[in-house]
């Protein structure tokens, strides 16, 4: 016979809430995903008045245009491993309110097989003002320890 | 095992972790958790485990994580949920040896807590990682006998597991396994089979921001013979961020299963991320 405890509920309403609080906070940039081919890369101060990669877009997608997509910190690319070169397919998301070059979300090297995450939803940059890496140890997605965890009796356990 | 062994164990333990953690430039993250663990296994009653633990966990290329909790554990046939399926416990009453057996039976009501075992857990990035779509990690976990066996709260033996981990990252998702084998040290009651155990299951990307969703399947061969194999569903929610809350549900699937279990955890990067106040922002 299976019973539910007090505690399963009440971790319920308290992610609930964590979470409904989360997602509530804060207004988020309009987003879109763009593909296409990189036609140039060169750099360009960006946020904090550091210089960042910049890469000149021929997208296919949704419609055919060119558009210029602002990267990261040059340091930043090399830590996490992402490279991007002129011939390159990219698929991106990006932040489509500002003027200039558009900020990017996440980016997937669809030629090198290698994605990283740039910036949260709200925009803010995952490197420091020293163009220093932040992001965490997952380093190009969702930063994060995931699935079961093989251990200590009594729960599932944290994930990896 | 004494208390002050337990202690002393603990330390180094910790004086390992910390000592680790210093000489790489690697995020931590400690996590405190509370779990709870419930099973009939075909006895009509339930066997429960409640644990709360602190975790921690060391950056990317390297891991080192200590795990290291105390247990309570309410089980009127002895009972105990272990990770790689229901493990009979047997009570050694104070002033009298301890009888030998092969089998489940007779092993007596248990209600009892205290400190738990300790896992230490070693893994290496061999394949992928960074920006890479495709990343694996091979490791090795020992667990450290130092939760008080007479009492039922372990089998007082070590085990060690053997493992890998891989992942996939697509779009919007992270595919994720892990495969590994369980040597399980025999306690003087009955004889476990070291068994091979997996899991698969998928992750969501963060869902407005900072809601992180996964599912999977987990399961094993039957490590008490005659108990059954174990196979459970689950279900993750967490949070993205510096501080870090995380809920896990499973459902057991088969005889040799939990009938389910529950996790909350509330974990914290040691390394500020950018995420929040500190970081250029326009």
């Amino acid at each position: 016979m299976m019973r539910a405890p007090r505690s399963t509920w009440f971790v319920l309403l308290l992610t609930a809430a964590t979470c409904s609080g989360v997602a509530t906070a804060g207004g988020h940039s309009s987003l879109a995903v763009v593909e296409g081919t990189v036609l140039e890369v060169g750099k360009q101060p960006g946020e904090g008045g550091l210089e960042l990669v910049t890469v000149r877009l021929s997208a296919e997608r949704p419609d055919p245009h060119e558009l210029e997509l602002l990267l990261a910190p040059q340091s930043v690319l090399e830590e996490t491993g992402f490279t991007v070169q002129q011939g390159d397919r990219l698929k991106a998301r990006i932040f489509t309110t500002d003027e200039g070059p558009a900020a990017v979300h996440k980016v997937l090297n669809l030629s090198q097989n290698s994605m990283v995450r740039l910036r949260t939803l709200r925009r803010i940059p995952l490197w420091d003002g020293s163009g220093m890496w932040q992001g965490g140890p997952g380093l190009g997605g969702q930063g994060g320890h995931h699935g079961p965890k093989h251990g200590q009796q009594g729960g599932s356990g944290p994930p990896r | 095992m004494t208390i002050q062994k337990q202690m002393a164990f603990l330390l180094v333990a910790l004086s390992a972790v910390f000592g680790t953690q210093a000489s790489q430039a690697a995020v931590g993250e400690i996590f405190l958790l509370g779990g709870i663990a419930s099973g009939s296994y075909g006895t009509g009653s339930e066997s429960d485990v409640a644990t709360t633990r602190v975790v921690f966990n060391t950056g990317d290329k390297y891991q080192f994580k200590v795990d290291a909790g105390w247990i309570r554990v309410e089980s009127p046939y002895g009972i105990l949920p272990g990770p790689v399926g229901p493990l009979p416990m047997q009570r050694k009453q104070k002033g009298e040896s301890m009888e030998h057996g092969t089998g489940t039976g007779s092993v007596g009501e248990i209600s009892a807590s205290g400190v738990g075992d300790v896992y230490l857990a070693f893994s290496r990035r061999i394949l992928g990682g960074g920006a890479k779509l495709f990343r694996m990690d091979g490791g090795v976990e020992v667990k450290a006998p130092t939760a008080d066996a007479d009492e039922g709260l372990g089998t007082g033996q070590w085990d060690t597991r053997i493992g890998l981990t891989s992942e996939y990252r697509f779009w919007s998702a992270i595919g994720f396994a892990g495969l590994g084998w369980n040597y399980l040290g025999d306690p003087e009651w009955v004889e476990l089979n070291d068994v091979v155990d997996a899991y698969a299951g998928i992750e969501s990307e963060p869902l407005g921001g900072r809601l992180i969703l996964s599912g999977w399947l987990a399961g094993n061969p039957e490590v008490v013979p005659g108990v059954g194999s174990r196979g459970v569903v689950g279900m993750g929610l967490r949070t993205a961020g510096q501080w870090r809350f995380r809920f896990q549900a499973t459902a057991g699937l088969t005889d040799g299963s939990e009938d389910f279990s529950v996790l909350f955890a509330v974990s914290h990067g040691l390394e500020t991320p950018t995420v929040g106040t500190r970081g250029p922002r326009r």
